[in-house]
């Protein structure tokens, strides 16, 4: 598997990801963490198409994406014109019971998959997760459910 | 200082079909008799009271843009809008071979000078027409809308005076009490946005364009179209993932003109250009689209402490008048 290169800040028409420091000899796959993207623009993605063009990159993953951040993707439905795999989700919550914040990373293939043609879209989140503070349950797939659009937004 | 949008189409003019009309004219007495059933008392007047931004017709004609002061009166190019705007203007001095117009040129596109044939004002004797441009050939590109056998009138006899104007590249000129600069957008052919300008007001007209310069850098000269401005309308032909698709066809999506709107703290937008082929179901589906990126894009833009400015935009719609 090909290195996991972090990308940060801001994607926009700025286009400063372009001096993201990728090893020399990139392979086709393009592995990225989007954990600390703080926001994408439509400009910004446009440039980010274009410069993965460049490179020469045919399969891009990203790896955890946070909500916000796909709730960005997904209104500009990106991850299909960047025919990108999304392997992980960052998903934070917040206990009902206790107010704490509770992260959970959801997987491509254990709690996700994208459609194909031999199979339909799956969301298979757990419908609760234990609380790390008070170990109450908090709700989960009914909460993040909306975040997986991109699931259908297959070309 | 105010704007009136003659004609947002893109492209082509678009009539509704018959069967779109009915399909309108069946979901709104299934709508009426529907909310009718709660409130007997409905009458047809208080359903059709909707505010004029949740009708869902978007009109059809291609770009035409008036815009206007008490002393002044624009015209942003020669679409078919400039059909009706031709109307309204024979009600005044033009009808009696009086009056004046003045008609910026974008640039030559047919969807932009299709109009210019049906402007009734530039026959009748008297009339004073001027046109403006950056392009060198405007002349040329108006004498050709008038020219057997695409149009049984040639140039020679219409009945106006018709002066033309060069324009020099961003550089201001005064219209009557109005400030006209010119500024290059991005478009197959060279095509000019106009930032109008008065009692320190402005409106920046930037159609058509794809807006392939976005940042600041990338702007350079043209940066001061969308600074300082006021209301903007910008070219939303396409959704987002179209635009890209069609790279160099020169339109651009919603997204972007948001972009720049929230970068240069532009309260308000209007969306034109829209695509011929789109039903007003379609337009609706585009508005949807973009406040979901609008959303997603404040909110993404507060949780990360960044600054925020929020901008109020809609789609455009055929007769749509709003103040500077």
């Amino acid at each position: 598997m090909s290195e996991t290169v972090a990308i940060q800040g801001h994607i926009d028409e700025s286009g400063t990801f372009k001096s993201l420091k990728l090893k020399s000899g990139l392979s086709k796959e393009l592995q990225l963490d989007f954990s600390q993207v703080k926001s994408i623009s439509a400009g910004g993605l446009r440039l980010f198409q274009v410069w993965l063009a460049e490179l020469g990159v045919e399969q891009l993953v990203l790896h955890r994406c946070s909500q916000g951040i796909l709730d960005q993707l997904n209104s500009l439905k990106a991850i299909s014109q960047l025919k990108a795999r999304v392997a992980s989700v960052e998903l934070s919550l917040k206990c009902p019971h206790c107010s704490s914040g509770v992260d959970y990373l959801a997987q491509r293939g254990q709690d996700y998959l994208e459609g194909s043609v031999v199979h339909r879209e799956s969301l298979d989140l757990p419908q609760e997760i234990s609380c790390p503070g008070c170990g109450g349950q908090v709700p989960l797939e009914s909460e993040v459910s909306s975040y997986f659009a991109f699931l259908k937004h297959r070309n | 200082m105010k704007v009136k949008m003659w004609g947002v189409r893109g492209s082509l003019p678009a009539a509704p079909a018959r069967s779109q009309a009915f399909s309108k004219v069946k979901k709104a007495l299934e709508s009426f008799v529907k909310q009718q059933k709660n409130n007997p008392q409905l009458s047809v007047d208080e359903f059709l009271n909707l505010p004029e931004s949740q009708q869902p017709c978007y009109g059809g004609h291609t770009s035409c843009v008036e815009v206007f002061t008490d002393k002044t009166q624009l015209i942003v190019d020669g679409g078919s809008g400039i059909r009706p705007l031709a109307e309204h203007l024979m009600a005044g001095p033009c009808g009696m071979g009086k009056g004046e117009a003045h008609i910026f040129m974008t640039h030559f596109h047919w969807d932009h000078l299709i109009g210019l044939p049906f402007f009734i004002p530039i026959f009748i004797p008297g009339n004073r027409v001027h046109f403006y441009a950056v392009q060198e050939d405007l002349e040329q590109n108006i004498r050709r809308m008038f020219t057997k056998p695409n149009f049984p009138v040639p140039f020679e006899a219409l009945g106006a005076q018709i002066f033309f104007h060069s324009m020099e590249p961003r550089k201001p000129q005064m219209i009557g009490d109005i400030q006209v600069t010119p500024y290059q957008l991005d478009h197959p052919d060279p095509c000019w946005g106009y930032r109008f300008e008065h009692q320190g007001r402005a409106y920046s007209h930037c159609v058509d364009s794809e807006a392939l310069r976005v940042s600041r850098d990338d702007l350079g000269l043209d940066l001061p179209l969308y600074q300082n401005c006021n209301v903007m309308v910008f070219d939303a032909q396409y959704t987002f993932e179209e635009a890209i698709e069609k790279t160099n066809w020169g339109h651009s999506s919603a997204p972007i003109g948001l972009d720049l709107a929230m970068r240069e703290k532009i309260p308000k937008v209007y969306f034109m250009h829209h695509d011929p082929s789109a039903s007003d179901e379609h337009i609706a589906y585009l508005q949807r689209r973009t406040e979901d990126y609008y959303q997603a894009r404040l909110k993404a833009l507060r949780d990360s402490g960044s600054d925020v400015f929020e901008v109020d935009w809609e789609f455009a719609w055929d007769g749509l008048v709003f103040d500077v």
